[in-house]
């Protein structure tokens, strides 16, 4: 057999090879198809321009820094050129894009300042996002019930004005209400967590999640 | 107070806690739960839950235990159905994600019967089955 033989058939196998790990990631990415889950993960996720490119803009999705909820768009692409989930032969142009959306797995996400601010966003962002709904619910909405009368926060807590931490106090507190209040303590202790890791601060980044916090809001 | 460095340092039960504890808890309504699960997916999706979290077995374990036991206030059928969809999304994280591999048998076994006894209620909408 000549070199030239053995080296096409290496080439072949290393793409079949890369088509396989390529339907793996597609058919556990294919589930970002649902509206709900994709709007709620576009809002978890604005990007560093603050705006999401369209999914025809190849170009500007290239140029875009690394950011891990890319696997979206990718997805996305990658399901608009029908990449079948199986299929062992893959044209030129799709494996180029395979290759792409493979360097993107979690294991390879680098450098680790960008990931730990990646996630730290994300993380802040969930927070807030189930903090948000909880707030809604009357449950939650104002921890006035649980606050005694010697508590300094009781002033403005009768002003209407919520207290950013929950009350530790057990003077007073039912089970159920103790419950609640640990609902939301576990929340501060995360918050606390996430302060202490290291990541650098992007401005747009910030700006973008300050954006979603007001989507939520209003 | 020891301040870790990196998410790599830290325990990945830790982080998720607090959102175990809103679906542990019977308290929370549909649209709280919904939210939560929605992190969680959010979670696997960004990355922060992969082979190399620490503490990743412990937190597998309290996951598929949280998700199949999970609780909230039933309102309509609608909504408690968006609630049931995002438990399964996050069971095939689980199962068809990069972490597969560090589940226990129990627990497979544990999300594979949440996932059958929710196909077998008769009064969902032919979506969930």
């Amino acid at each position: 057999m000549e070199l030239a033989e053995i080296e096409a058939i290496v080439s072949e196998i290393e793409r079949e090879k890369e088509a396989g790990q390529l339907s793996i990631i597609i058919s556990s990415l294919l589930i970002l198809n649902d509206r709900s889950l994709r709007g709620r993960t576009q809002e978890v996720a604005i990007g560093s321009d603050g705006c999401w490119p369209s999914c025809d803009d190849t170009e500007s999705i290239c140029r875009r820094e690394f950011w891990p909820v890319d696997l979206i768009f990718n997805t996305k692409m990658l399901c608009r050129l029908s990449i079948p989930k199986s299929g062992p032969s893959i044209s030129r142009p799709d494996l180029a894009m395979s290759k792409r959306v493979l360097l993107m797995t979690p294991s390879s996400i680098r450098p680790k300042d960008g990931r730990n601010s990646c996630i730290k966003n994300i993380l802040y962002s969930e927070t807030l996002s189930v903090m948000f709904v909880m707030r809604k619910n009357s449950r939650w909405a104002s921890p006035t019930r649980y606050i005694g009368a010697r508590d300094s926060d009781v002033l403005g807590s009768n002003l209407g004005l919520r207290i950013s931490s929950p009350v530790h106090t057990n003077i007073g507190m039912s089970a159920k209400g103790s419950i609640e209040a640990e609902l939301m303590r576990n929340f501060q202790e995360l918050k606390g967590i996430i302060k202490g890791i290291s990541g650098k601060s992007d401005i747009s980044q910030g700006a973008g999640l300050i954006l979603y916090a007001l989507s939520c809001r209003f | 107070m020891h301040c870790p460095v990196d998410f790599d340092n830290v325990d990945l039960p830790i982080l998720l806690n607090p959102f175990f504890s809103i679906l542990r808890s019977p308290l929370s309504t549909g649209p709280i739960t919904s939210a939560a699960l929605s992190a969680l997916h959010s979670f696997f999706s960004c990355g922060l839950i992969n082979p190399n979290s620490r503490s990743l077995d412990q937190a597998l374990i309290e996951l598929s235990s949280t998700v199949s036991h999970c609780k909230f206030e039933t309102s309509d059928t609608s909504g408690d159905e968006v609630v049931l969809f995002k438990i399964l999304t996050v069971i095939y994280d689980c199962l068809c994600g990069y972490v597969a591999s560090n589940l226990g048998d129990v627990e497979v076994c544990e999300m594979l019967e949440t996932v059958l006894t929710t196909c077998c209620q008769m009064r969902l909408s032919g979506k969930l089955l």
